[in-house]
Order: structure tokens, then C-alpha cells, then sequence
């Protein structure tokens, strides 16, 4: 590799600057170098998209540069192991979903749990849609259960993962309407999606912003929230139907247990201001999501009953384990 | 030592590796999962295993028709240190950082494979990490494991 | 016509060629680093295909990840360690063919077998791209099932004169990628309680073990047979007419089978490279010289491998459907713009679908020079003295194994990996099979238990799928062929022909 004797005295001034910011650690104000958030999926996906772009508006707000780390595998639950075990200084906190934090930690043993983090503010809570072919003559989720009674073992129900949200939300179908179908698991997505469009999955739950990418090729038969989200006026809910299936999918960034007040403080005020500013929610209408904070100790409260209506749900399927 | 050649201990290892984990799949703790469609989680690699079983027997059995083989001490030695040193390396890198410790690797293994430039080891060991950790964790933003001792590195 | 004008504007732009151009040899550079691929290019770029606009942000992306599937050539040429899995069949012939010195013109064959895969998959997106979205869509679990199982050929064709090393080498690449979650029931396998392996064991870091590492391992046995470096030649160096003429019909057989294997979501270029490396191997003349430096080999894998880049945007674009991460990212710049995939996009937004074509030929294009003038540096690689080398190659190479999921366990994995793969080498074990395996396990299990939960256990319903039920009958003949011939063979003269499906 060639490199100029420039390139040489910048690198060299570089380490100076590295060593220096080394040896000069003392009791200065939060934050004095970067933050990292850990995204517990693969780089592109959702959650990486939302982080990455919160990240921008949030250094801003918090006046030091974020830096994003992907950790992926076993369904986020290395991410958010990683997290908590972090060292508890505010520079290393995690961009946590819905599945690590509330669902995947009934499947297995896992070395942490709602006990271990300190919430500094939910980042984004979308509504889920229960999603059928474009062409199916399912309109309303009536229509689904009707036909579902008449054909017992007919339908297919795809899930993008085992214990997801998308999952424990067919399983509170499944439980509401007494309907009977099977379901086939996927992994991620695009493949369940492509079930969908090759005739073998009947429907899915996905992610409002799906909906949004696809409206050519899939409709909603019922939006899984309680209430109509201004981002999607028209679509009618499972309450309208007649159903109590309210299921978001969303992430929030937690640090690990026992971080200096301060540091918790000015995480939490960065965070507001980022999701306030208009570059995050410019790009939130464009998925059509609503931008949802919460504080904190409000994100916790949340995590808390989700984590039990979870645990619930999952345990009447047979899935709950330990 | 007796003379089997490394083909047939290969095959005896991994013998011995799939019976265990043949073994493994009959563990209760794979029975309380939910079975979907009759098949459950260790349904496919137990056919592998029972592969894997067959062909390394199979396996073993060729290597005897094999002759023995062996590495002189002296290579064994190099490549048996070799082994070692990068795996002290890799078990270094997540102890003492990725920095330090991968100076110290440059400056070792090309020393062991029998290269005695010492000015320019010392040069590329000097050089060739601080810029491949200065572009991977400052430029690409892919962040190494970093020594306790101090803050960015 | 309009859109076609249109189209060729959108590129015709400072932005997009600067895109075009920064993403092309940016992708290069992360396919030649060992480890790191399209996704961590892509990953890089992220931020600012926020603030590009959307053609700029395409190109930008679309140039990576065509060079980054390029550039993993290089790396397996010269330093036998693929750059990307994708570019693990090319390892095969190209870096015997380096070691005889021969490293400019290794890189000149798959420099321009790249770019003719990569030009024809866009002729096929250009030309097929709805039809074959929905030829796509009759490829269910069932039929992936089927074309796993055709695969598995793969680890026989490469196993030629080692067939039971092989064979157990491509088994156990197949068992140790069930390691992990099983993505059907949830349940983790072969993890002994230990949090960390529960994140599987990935092809990144164990292809790193098996290539890179190992390698210095093997180096290290052989410090008696030190070569001298002036005999690697340095530069590019492109074949004459006369070498490619015989090798056209290997050409554009696998071309095609890229751009089929890449219209499917979901199987990727490494399964593409291989099945084509194998398919010459089966039937190239000049079969039995494959893996020992033939180009045979580099022209079925580096072929295939780019021809799936075009056709991955079939069912991208067509559909909505991504087929890994990278085409995942590129449909969100769609979405926003405001802009929906699927087959509306082909009616209402030709100009762009006509854009994203001339940005693959313009990627495609420029990758040849970036690959011609990156040739002069990346050959002299190879006059770096050896031990130098090698430590430099084990550090990068490790980065990359860390980097893809920050999980220190990766490392531990590569090293394993490692020992194993030098164990193996030295004994007559060929690695391809192990790779094989694992690239194919995962898309085996998944689509056999999928296809049972289907057919609600009947696997004799398997068979009543004609597309599955033909790539069934298909393996069975290739299988069952030789044998056949042999027999027949015997029977028919005492030919001493060379029975080539037996080990030796």
C-alpha cells in the first residue's frame, strides 16, 4: 500500500490525539467521547435503519458522536446480552426491539432480563397489521375466521421468527376467534413474504411500513392496535372488529443497569430532542410510522406489562420454557 | 507412537465427535419442544450425524491402506508454535485489545516462520496495525474489542 | 422511447457517476478484504444514501455490491483466502494458478468472466424480469427443498479422487451449520449452555478458519520450500481469443445458471458459483485438470457468482422481495422516495427500472478497469515476503471474521476452523465440500420441515410438484449416470476408460 509522508503525519497525529484523550481521563462532565448504541440485528434491517437514523439528530442533541455497532444473532439476544453487560458509564447503550426485550427471554435461559438495563426512552412504536394477498378474498378478519371455521387445518399463518411478535400476535388471533390454523415458520421477511405471494402462507403479521413498501401486492384485514394511528386513517383496527389484539412492534434504547443519573439525564433529553427533530420525522411519515416517545420510566412501565402479556401469551402456546 | 496414518486418527476423532452428539440428540432437553409436524429440532442433524457417523468409519478404514507421515520435529515444532501463537493471539485480542496485541503478532509470527529482517519487521509491525486499526475502527466505523487499560484503544 | 431516454438521463448525471464510481471501488475494496462483504460496504454507505438523492443513492449501492462480489476474487487468487463466500469456488482453481506465478492472468479470467456474468444477468433482467419474478413465485419450500437437494451434487462433483473425504467433509460443513437456533421450533442445538454459541457458527468466520488461517498453518509446515518472489508476476493480464473459444460454452452455461439462481430470493452467488463450478466439473472437457489451476473453473465461478447480481434485482424489483440484506437496503431508498416495488414499478416508474439498468452496465463496466488497473497492486501483494504476508493476512482476516456480527465468539470459531482446515489439507481433505454444505444446510432443513408443515407431514406429496418431482429426477440421473456408463462401457468393449465417480 503507498502512503504519502502526509498521510504518515496525520495518522501520527491521530494516535497523538488517541493517547492523549487516553490518559486524560477524569471527572469531566457526560459525555466526553463517543456513544455507542448497539443494534442487536444485521446492518439495513429495520432496526438498524431507525437507529442510524436517530443517531444523527441525537449526537447532535447530546453534542458527541454516536456510533452504531451491530451485534446480530440468536434473535437479538446477543446484542442485548451484550448491552447489559456493558460497562455501566452511559457510553455503551443498545437499541432494544420488542422481541429481545419481551418475548425471546421466555423461550431460553438468558443472562439478562428487564431487571438488567436502565431505560432512557422508547424510539419508535409502530402498529402491527394482519396482512393478506391483494387478490384474497379475505376483507375483514371475519372473513378470515369464518372461512377458518369452516375449514378446519386449512389456512396457513407464516412467521417471520419462533416467539416474534408477529407470532405471539397470531397466537392472540388464534386465541380471540378460536380459529384453527397452522403455522410456518420463516426466517425473516422477505421469505415470509414470498410464501405469501407463492400461495403458501395465507397471511402474516407485519410491520405498518411493510404495508407501506407493498401496497401494490398485500392489504390489511385488521390493523393489531386499539386505536387508529393518524399514519393510517383508513385501515380498521381488530377493535372495530371486534377484537382486543393490540400488538406494536417497537424498540428503545436501554443502557445497562446502574449508569451515573447524569449520564441517564442527558441520554434521555438527546434522545427526545433527536426524535423531535424533523429529519427523523420526515423520514418516519415516509414509512408512514408515527413518531411515538416515551420517557424512561414510562418506556420501563411499558417493557414491564409487555413483558408479562407476552409471558402469558406464549406460556398457553406451549412455548414458554424455564 | 503406533504408525496410523493422520487420515485414520481424523476419521477417529471425528468418530468420535458424532457418536457423542448422536448421543446428545436423545438429551431431554431437545423432547419438551413444541414438535411441528412430527419433526423437531433434532430431527435433520441426526440423520447428518448418522452420516457422519458411516463416513467417518468409512474413512478411517481407507487411512489404514495409507502410509504414516509425519512432520519432521523441526516443522512440527514451527507450525505446533504457529498454532499457539495465533490462537494466544485471537485469545489476546479480546483480553488486551485488538491494538496491542496484534503489534505484538506481527512482530512474532514472521519471526517464527524463519523471516530475521528485524528493521523491517519492526517497521511493518510498527505501521501495518495502527493503520489497519485506524481504518477499521475510525474510518469504517468497525468497532475492535479495545484493551482495558486505556479509552480508545 | 421515453423511459429509455429518460433512463439513460439518470445516469448521465455528475452525482450518479460519482456514485457509480465510489461505489464500484469501494466495493472492490471491501470484497477483497477478507471477511468483510457487500453488507458491511453497504452498511458504510448507509448514512449517506440518506442525504443522496435516490438514483445517486442506487448507484452508490448497486456498485458495491457488484465489486464487492467481484473483489472477493481477488483475494482468493492471491492469497487462496476468498474475499466473500461468494468467491469461495473461485479459490479452487485460481490460487494454484497463482502459485505457479500465474496470478495477472488468474485475475484477467475472472475479471472478464465477471463482467460478462454481471452484463449478461442485466440482458436478463432487461429482457425477462416479470416473467421471471413470476416463474420465481413457483418456487415454494417444496421446490427449494428439491433444487438443496440437486445441490448437494456439488460436494460429489468436487470431491472427484478423494470421494469419501470428501463426502465427510461436506457433512460435517452441513452439521455444523445447524448449530444454533433452529429457525423452525425456536429451540437452541449443540449449544451446551453456552450463551454465546448460541448465535450459531457462521460461514464468515469459519471460512476465514478454513482459508485464511489455515493457510499459514500449511505455510508453516513447508518454511523448507520458500519460493523465491520475483517468479509471481505481477499486473493484469487478459487471455487471448484463442483460450476463451473453447471455454464459451462453460461461459455462458453458467451465466445462465447465475441468473436463474439469482432470480430465486434467497439462495445466493455462493450456491450459484458452486453449482456451476460443479456443472464443469461434470462435464468439462477438461475436467480432470479442474482444481489444479485450470480456467475452466475460474469462468464457471466468477460467472455465475456476478451474473446472480443482476437477476438478485428481479424479484427485488418485481416483487418487493429482497434476497439478502443488501437488496433489502436498496428497497428502502425506493420506499423513501415514495415508491412502491412490485409490478407496478415496471408500468408506472419504467425510467427508473431503465435507470437501475444502465447503472448495472456502467458498474459493470468500470469494474473491468478497476479490476485492470487494482490487478498491478493487488499481484504485488504476492512480493511482500512471505512471512510478512501471512501476518498480515491472519490480522485483516480476522477483523473480518469479528466485524460481520461484533461477536467476540467469531474469533474462537475461525480458529477452530483454522487447526481444522490445516489438519485436513495436509491429509487430503477437501475444504469446497465443507463450505458447500454449509452454505446449503440451512436452506435444506428450513425448506424440508416448511415443505412437511405444508403438506402436513406427507412427504410422498413432495413428489407431486412437477417442478420439484423434475429437479428430483434430474439429481437421480446425474447421480446414477455414471454408473450407468460405466457399466455400459464395460459391456460394451473392454474400454479402460476412466471411471471418474469412483475415489481412486
Amino acid at each position: 500500500m503507498v502512503r504519502t509522508s502526509v498521510q504518515h503525519a496525520v495518522l501520527a497525529g491521530a494516535v497523538a490525539l488517541g493517547l492523549g484523550a487516553a490518559l486524560s481521563v477524569d471527572a469531566q462532565a457526560f459525555p466526553e467521547k463517543p456513544v455507542t448504541i448497539i443494534v442487536p440485528f444485521g446492518a439495513g434491517g429495520g432496526t438498524d435503519i431507525t437507529t442510524r437514523t436517530l443517531a444523527g439528530p441525537m449526537a447532535e442533541a447530546l453534542g458527541t458522536e454516536i456510533v452504531v455497532k451491530n451485534t446480530a444473532g440468536a434473535g437479538g439476544t446477543i446484542g442485548a446480552a451484550e448491552t447489559a453487560r456493558a460497562r455501566p458509564d452511559g457510553y455503551t447503550v443498545g437499541m432494544m426491539p420488542v422481541g429481545p426485550m419481551t418475548t425471546q427471554p421466555h423461550l431460553r435461559r438468558l443472562p439478562y432480563g428487564p431487571d438488567s438495563f436502565d431505560y432512557i426512552c422508547l424510539a419508535y412504536s409502530a402498529p402491527s397489521s394482519l396482512v393478506v394477498r391483494k387478490d384474497s378474498p379475505f376483507n375483514s378478519l371475519k372473513d378470515m375466521i369464518d372461512y377458518a371455521k369452516a375449514n378446519p387445518g386449512k389456512l396457513n399463518y407464516g412467521i417471520q421468527a419462533v416467539g416474534s411478535i408477529p407470532h405471539v400476535a397470531g397466537l392472540g388471533v388464534k386465541e380471540a376467534s378460536g380459529a384453527d390454523f397452522q403455522f410456518i415458520p420463516f426466517k425473516g421477511s422477505a421469505p415470509t413474504f414470498k410464501a405469501m405471494l407463492d400461495g403458501t402462507v395465507d397471511m402474516f403479521v407485519a410491520h405498518i411500513s411493510f404495508l407501506t413498501k407493498n401496497a401494490d401486492q398485500v392489504k390489511s384485514i385488521a390493523m393489531l392496535m386499539d386505536e387508529r394511528v393518524a399514519t393510517a386513517e383508513d385501515l380498521p383496527t381488530a377493535k372495530d372488529q371486534g377484537f382486543d389484539l393490540n400488538f406494536p412492534i417497537w424498540g428503545g434504547i436501554v443502557a445497562p443497569k446502574g449508569i451515573p443519573a447524569e449520564a441517564k439525564e442527558k441520554l434521555e433529553a438527546a434522545c427526545e430532542a433527536g426524535m423531535k427533530s424533523d429529519a427523523f420525522g420526515e423520514r418516519m411519515s415516509q414509512l408512514r410510522m408515527p413518531v411515538t416517545y416515551m420517557s424512561g420510566s414510562d418506556f420501563e412501565a411499558f417493557v414491564r406489562s409487555e413483558f408479562a402479556r407476552n409471558e402469558g401469551l406464549l406460556a398457553k402456546a406451549g412455548l414458554k420454557k424455564n | 507412537m503406533t504408525r496410523v496414518s493422520w487420515t485414520t486418527v481424523i476419521g477417529a476423532i471425528s468418530l468420535l465427535i458424532a457418536a457423542y452428539l448422536f448421543y446428545h440428540t436423545f438429551d431431554p432437553v431437545y423432547d419438551v419442544s413444541i414438535v411441528t409436524a412430527g419433526r423437531g429440532p433434532v430431527f435433520f442433524p441426526r440423520i447428518l450425524l448418522a452420516l457422519m457417523l458411516v463416513l467417518s468409519l468409512a474413512v478411517a478404514i481407507e487411512g489404514f491402506r495409507l502410509p504414516h507421515r509425519f512432520f519432521s520435529g523441526r516443522t512440527a515444532l514451527i507450525v505446533v508454535s504457529a498454532v499457539a501463537l495465533t490462537g494466544l493471539y485471537i485469545a489476546a485480542i479480546t483480553s488486551a485489545g485488538f491494538l496491542i496485541s496484534t503489534v505484538v503478532y506481527v512482530f512474532a509470527l514472521p519471526f517464527l516462520l524463519g523471516y530475521r529482517n528485524v528493521p523491517v519487521i519492526g517497521a511493518v509491525a510498527a505501521i501495518y496495525p495502527l493503520t489497519v486499526w485506524y481504518v477499521f475502527d475510525k474510518v469504517f466505523l468497525i468497532i475492535l474489542p479495545s484493551s482495558p487499560w486505556f479509552d480508545s484503544f | 422511447m421515453d423511459a429509455l431516454s429518460l433512463g439513460i438521463g439518470h445516469l448521465l448525471t455528475l452525482p450518479v457517476l460519482v456514485s457509480v464510481f465510489a461505489g464500484t471501488v469501494l466495493g472492490v475494496i471491501v470484497g477483497v478484504l477478507p471477511g468483510l462483504g457487500s453488507v458491511v460496504g453497504i452498511t458504510m454507505v448507509l448514512p449517506f444514501t440518506f442525504t443522496l438523492g435516490q438514483i445517486p443513492a442506487l448507484a452508490l449501492m448497486l456498485g458495491i455490491y457488484c465489486g464487492s462480489v467481484y473483489g472477493g476474487s481477488i483475494s482468493a487468487i492471491v492469497i487462496n483466502t476468498p474475499g466473500t463466500p461468494q468467491a469461495a469456488a473461485t479459490a479452487l482453481d485460481g490460487y494454484p494458478m497463482a502459485r505457479r506465478g500465474e496470478a495477472d492472468l488468474a485475475i484477467g479470467w475472472t475479471t472478464a468472466a465477471s463482467v460478462i456474468g454481471g452484463l449478461f444477468s442485466v440482458a436478463v433482467l432487461i429482457v425477462a424480469a416479470p416473467q421471471l419474478a413470476a416463474f420465481s413465485l413457483n418456487f415454494t419450500a417444496i421446490e427449494y427443498f428439491a433444487l438443496g437437494v440437486f445441490a448437494l451434487i456439488c460436494i460429489a462433483n468436487v470431491s472427484r479422487g478423494a470421494m469419501l473425504k470428501g463426502l465427510l467433509s461436506g457433512v460435517i460443513g452441513l452439521f455444523v451449520a445447524t448449530v444454533g437456533v433452529d429457525h423452525v421450533t425456536g429451540d437452541m442445538r449443540f449449544t451446551f449452555d453456552n450463551f454465546e454459541m448460541t448465535a450459531g457458527i457462521s460461514l464468515v468466520p469459519a471460512i476465514v478458519g478454513l482459508f485464511a488461517l489455515s493457510e499459514v498453518f500449511v505455510r508453516a509446515s513447508e518454511t523448507h520450500v520458500l519460493k523465491e518472489t520475483s517468479m509471481f508476476r505481477v499486473g493484469f493480464r487478459l487471455p487471448p481469443w484463442s483460450e476463451w473459444k473453447p471455454r464459451l460454452g462453460i461461459l455462458f452455461k453458467s451465466c445462465a445458471i447465475g441468473s436463474f439462481v439469482g432470480a430465486l430470493p434467497g439462495t445466493g452467488a455462493a450456491t450459484a458459483a458452486f453449482i456451476s463450478y460443479s456443472e464443469a466439473k461434470r462435464s468439462s472437457p477438461r475436467r480432470d485438470r479442474l482444481g489444479t489451476g485450470e480456467p475452466d473453473g475460474l469462468v464457471a465461478a466468477e460467472s455465475a457468482n456476478n451474473a446472480v447480481t443482476g437477476s438478485a434485482m428481479v424479484p427485488t424489483l418485481a416483487l418487493g422481495i429482497p434476497g439478502d440484506p443488501v437488496t433489502a437496503v436498496m428497497l428502502g431508498t425506493f420506499v423513501v422516495h415514495g415508491l412502491a416495488p412490485g409490478p407496478r414499478l415496471f408500468t408506472e416508474h419504467l425510467d427508473l427500472v431503465y435507470a437501475v439498468f444502465f447503472i448495472l452496465i456502467a458498474v459493470n463496466l468500470l469494474m473491468f478497469v478497476v479490476g485492470a488497473v487494482g490487478a498491478q497492486a493487488f499481484t504485488r501483494v504476492l512480493r511482500i515476503p512471505e512471512p510478512i504476508l501471512m501476518a498480515s493476512v491472519v490480522v485483516i482476516s480476522l477483523i473480518g471474521a469479528y466485524g460481520v456480527r461484533g461477536n467476540p465468539i467469531d474469533l474462537i470459531i475461525a480458529f477452530v476452523f483454522g487447526v481444522v482446515g490445516f489438519l485436513f489439507r495436509k491429509n487430503g481433505f477437501p475444504l469446497a465440500p465443507m463450505v458447500i454444505g454449509m452454505v446449503l444446510s440451512e436452506m435444506i432443513e428450513n425448506s424440508l420441515r416448511q415443505g412437511l408443515l405444508i403438506t402436513r407431514g406427507d412427504f410422498l406429496a413432495f413428489f407431486e410438484r412437477p417442478i420439484a418431482l423434475a429437479l428430483f429426477v434430474l439429481t437421480a440421473a446425474i447421480l446414477l449416470w455414471p454408473p450407468i456408463r460405466w457399466a455400459l462401457d464395460r459391456r460394451g468393449k473392454a474400454n479402460t476408460k476412466n471411471m471418474d465417480w469412483t475415489s481412486e
